[in-house]
């Protein structure tokens, strides 16, 4: 997982819990390199789940809570940083479908070591699309947080569900049903 | 891409002291893992250039070669599109062909591709969307800018891109040269064979002539004894019957004598039949001598070398040739009576002056010379060599013609005539199985000598 994904979370958690949160998860999650974390660097994503786990020990907040909280502020700071995606998608669908083609391809050039998921983006009709996600990271909440961060962005009115699909190999499946009102 | 940071960093100085120094510390921690980084990343892009760079002069290299491996091709090589539209030539395709090597050509392929009705539906399948493509070949004909058609073995392939078609054409004028050749072979061989039986025949022949032949000599030489016998008897009785006739007594039986002279012409064939004898064992001498030529000519096989007279194997060819040449020419011969022996092969020899005495037969009667024609043959010792040489006031040879002389079935004589073997044969067999050469002089119609240099047998000494 990408030294970035960590610097969003500790600053997430100084924003939303106070920095002597931030301080103490990363003493007791035990990290290998002491919390220290470069952008661009790529590190174990079980620190990651620690880090989490150790967030919600402190904190009480379940886990899936967190995640999703988290994944909506990363949604952000992507926006942020990266302007040009948002902008020449016009709706939230068109966004949704290009993550997997276009988006996560780009990730990639970047940073050859990347672990992403694999999303299957279904237009089912003009108004519901279907976004299945497979990953051994098994980061669904985090998958469902970028996307409320989405349909935020986009302002438009989504009902959004989410099916759990049984393991394939070890990957949490998970599939997120999008239906515009 | 590039990646993002997050805007609002928590305001620093609301932090207390202590949590500032572990965050200062993990930033320079960051930081350093990050100077590493680039570091390395720096590494890996060098690395990745370098590789970058080998595989571009690879790649270069890979292209020369193919270039040169398609140019060095000895067929021709055609690529086109599926239209048939001439892309790329090779250099022998641009030869064949007869028009430049540049791609813009763009030509169809049929203005010089073509053939049978057969043959233009076999190309016109390999183009267009529904072409299909399979290992078979066809025969067709090229025809270059000035009209000149060669006759060509097509094959096509599909390239796997773009639609690129791969043609080969093969020139088999050569090809067809051989085929001819190889028809021609044949029949000279089964000349050969028919030679052989032919020889097998006579030398049957021979051999029974031989043995009547030498009781028949026996029995002249008998009768010419006998005769010498019987006259030398005749002639003793001479004396008496003249002093019988001088003493005038026994009339009657000198008169009885004399009555048989005359009745049986005595005198006469006293003086004719010593020649009569004598002629006849000169006849049963040559019938002899062309028996023992036949026979010595038609048992070649006997493939060992031995010490050969060349001298004596000349003679016997001539004699069993006569005929051949005896009509278009006079024989001259200018032979070195104590010429060293060589190392050789008669039968062979036999055939190699067959076949230049053929030549020049040839020669004399294709030009016919007011002086009538002369084959002179001689031999002489010339160091370490032995000599022989033919000549002829024939045709002679043309410059351009003596290069290929030796060239097996070349001949500039009618079909069914001459099939060109002759001096190759010859070539064969004083270069290759006597250690010797064979040399030409010619004057175009003037005539033209054969020399044969024979290394002599090695001299022992007794
Ligand atoms: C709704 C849209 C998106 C969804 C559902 C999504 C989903 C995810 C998930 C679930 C992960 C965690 C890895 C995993 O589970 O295997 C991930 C990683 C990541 N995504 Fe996305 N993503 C979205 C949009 C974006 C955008 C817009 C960007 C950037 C412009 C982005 C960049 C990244 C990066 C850099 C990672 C980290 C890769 C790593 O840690 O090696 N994603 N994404
Ligand atoms: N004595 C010669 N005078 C002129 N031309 C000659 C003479 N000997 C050979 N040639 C030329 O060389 C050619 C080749 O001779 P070669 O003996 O090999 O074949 P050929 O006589 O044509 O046929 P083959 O001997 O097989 O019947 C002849 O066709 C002729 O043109
Ligand atoms: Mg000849």
């Amino acid at each position: 997982m990408k030294g970035i994904v960590f610097n969003e979370f500790f600053s997430l958690v100084d924003e939303a819990f106070g920095a002597e949160v931030t301080e103490k998860i990363i003493v007791d999650a035990e990290l290998a390199n002491d919390g220290a974390y470069t952008g661009v660097g790529n590190y174990d994503t079980a620190e990651m789940v620690r880090l989490v786990k150790c967030l919600h020990a402190e904190t009480n907040v379940p886990v899936a809570d967190l995640l999703q909280t988290f994944g909506k502020h990363l949604l952000g700071i992507f926006k942020a940083g990266h302007t040009a995606y948002f902008e020449s998608c016009k709706s939230l669908f068109e966004f949704v479908r290009s993550v997997e083609d276009q988006i996560h391809v780009d990730v990639l050039k970047l940073y050859p070591d990347a672990e992403l998921p694999h999303l299957t983006a279904t237009q089912v009709s003009s108004d519901e699309l279907s976004l299945v996600y497979r990953s051994s990271r098994r980061m669904a909440d985090l998958a469902e947080g970028l996307l409320w961060g989405a349909i935020d962005h986009y302002g438009e009115t989504i009902e959004l569900t989410r099916t759990e699909l049984p393991d394939v190999d070890g990957d949490q499946c998970a599939q997120f049903t999008l239906v515009r009102r | 891409m590039r990646p993002v940071y997050t805007r609002e960093e928590v305001t620093l100085t609301n932090l207390p002291y202590d949590t500032l120094v572990k965050r200062l510390a993990r930033e320079r921690n960051a930081r350093l893992e990050a100077e590493n980084l680039l570091e390395q990343k720096s590494l890996e892009l060098y690395e990745k250039n370098q590789d970058l760079a080998a595989s571009l002069v690879m790649f270069d290299k890979e292209r020369t070669l193919m270039s040169a491996v398609f140019n060095a091709r000895s067929s021709g090589l055609v690529l086109t599109d599926n239209a048939l539209r001439i892309v790329r030539l090779n250099l022998s395709a641009s030869t064949l062909l007869d028009v430049p090597q540049k791609p813009e050509l763009a030509a169809p392929l049929t203005t010089f591709l073509g053939g049978s009705e057969d043959t233009n539906a076999w190309i016109s399948a390999r183009s267009g969307p529904q072409a299909r493509f399979d290992d078979s070949t066809v025969e067709g004909e090229v025809t270059r800018p000035d009209g000149e058609k060669l006759p060509v073995r097509i094959s096509c392939t599909e390239i796997g891109h773009d639609g690129l078609l791969l043609w080969i054409l093969v020139d088999i004028r050569q090809h067809l040269l051989i085929e001819a050749e190889k028809e021609l072979l044949e029949h000279s061989l089964n000349q050969a064979q028919k030679m052989e039986a032919l020889g097998t025949l006579a030398s049957g022949v021979a051999h029974e002539i031989n043995t009547p032949i030498q009781y028949v000599g026996d029995n002249v030489k008998f009768f010419q004894e006998f005769y010498d016998g019987v006259v030398g008897l005749l002639k003793a009785y001479d004396p008496l019957r003249e002093a019988v006739i001088e003493k005038n007594i026994l009339a009657d039986l000198t008169t009885a004598i004399a009555e048989q002279y005359e009745e049986g012409d005595i005198d006469f064939l006293l003086e004719e039949a010593p020649v009569a004898i004598e002629q006849s064992l000169h006849g049963l001498q040559q019938v002899a001598s062309i028996v023992s030529a036949i026979r010595e000519f038609s048992h070649p096989g006997d493939a060992e070398l031995q010490t050969v007279d060349i001298n004596s194997v000349i003679e016997t060819t001539l004699s069993v040739s006569r005929n051949s040449w005896k009509h278009v020419a006079e024989l001259e011969q200018d032979m070195d009576e104590d010429l060293p022996e060589i190392i050789g092969q008669p039968g062979d020899l036999h055939q190699v002056l067959l076949n230049l005495i053929g030549n020049a037969a040839d020669a004399i009667e294709e030009s016919s010379p007011s002086a009538g024609g002369q084959i002179r043959i001689g031999t002489r010792k010339a160091g370490k060599w032995v000599e022989v040489s033919i000549s002829d006031n024939g045709t002679g040879i043309d410059e351009a013609t003596r290069e290929r002389i030796f060239d097996p079935f070349f001949t500039t004589k009618a079909p069914g005539k001459g099939t060109g073997q002759g001096l190759a044969i010859v070539y064969k067999i004083v270069h290759v199985k006597h250690g010797g050469q064979v040399t030409v002089d010619s004057k175009p119609g003037e005539g033209t000598t054969f020399r044969l240099k024979f290394p002599r047998a090695q001299q022992t000494n007794h």
